[in-house]
């Protein structure tokens, strides 16, 4: 089932439990939900995760940290546990100096390729100009496809 | 996967890498590596669209995706990355490759 911006909207207006504090913000898009502002990943913040991750259990949610006093960006993948980096446990640090964004990205599992799924089948060109289809480079033995986003 | 490529190779492996950028860049980062997988440039996402390739929108862009295929054309294993860092080790994947040899000669 996927979740829809306008319940996930609902809830986060609706019930006390998605109180961030003030200043805080959020947007929404056909994919994504960004909350903003949080001035620091508490422990209540963290609770709230994991409500939101019982009541919408096929979100992904993904934290941002910037740190703009060295420039240095962390990230970290909430979705697993929802564990606070060790750093940021039992220490208050300046808001002036740190910015949370809080992606919570709405995937829709029903759509996405499952092991035993047939592999969609496709011809293209090569970078050295030779054509590639899937299903003759399959006969020769077992194909890992790699989508890259950049190269490294 | 570029350091282990002989040990996927060993193992009857073809490897294919779908890059969301026009040819000429493709071909220049594949040339000068002299990089063994096949290289395909997907400037438009038709291949990863047919994939469900994930986007990020605040990273401004599709996050990687990974998938091995049987000689059928059967989907073995997919893997969607969450983050940049959520890579599928190249010993699951070796491992996962192994179990095929092993049930072709059961």
């Amino acid at each position: 089932m996927r979740h829809s911006i306008c319940e996930i909207s609902i809830c986060f207006q609706a019930d006390t439990i998605y109180d961030f504090g003030q200043s805080v913000s959020f947007s929404v898009s056909e994919h994504c939900l960004l909350i903003y502002g949080i001035s620091w990943l508490t422990d209540h913040n963290c609770l709230i995760f994991r409500k939101l991750k019982i009541i919408f259990p096929r979100i992904r949610v993904l934290a941002c940290f910037l740190l703009h006093n060295n420039c240095k960006k962390r990230n970290f993948h909430a979705d697993r546990n929802f564990h606070l980096p060790k750093q940021t446990k039992n220490k208050k640090p300046d808001h002036q100096v740190i910015e949370t964004e809080i992606t919570i990205l709405m995937t829709d599992d029903k759509k996405l390729l499952r092991k035993g799924d047939a592999a969609p089948e496709f011809t293209a060109a090569g970078y050295d100009g030779r054509n590639i289809a899937l299903s003759d480079i399959r006969k020769d033995g077992p194909v890992v496809l790699v989508f890259i986003r950049s190269f490294s | 996967m570029k350091q282990d490529y002989e040990k996927f190779v060993v193992k009857g492996t073809s490897m294919v890498v779908i890059a969301p950028y026009y040819l000429e860049k493709v071909k220049k980062y594949f040339s000068g590596e002299n990089f063994p997988f096949h290289g395909v440039p997907d400037p438009d996402k038709k291949i990863g669209k047919l994939y469900r390739q994930q986007r990020n929108i605040i990273k401004l862009g599709l996050m990687p995706a990974l998938f091995v295929t049987d000689t059928a054309g059967t989907i073995a294993y997919a893997h969607y990355s969450a983050n940049m860092a959520d890579i599928p080790a190249n010993a699951v994947l070796l491992d996962l490759l192994s179990s095929f040899g092993r049930s072709s000669e059961d």
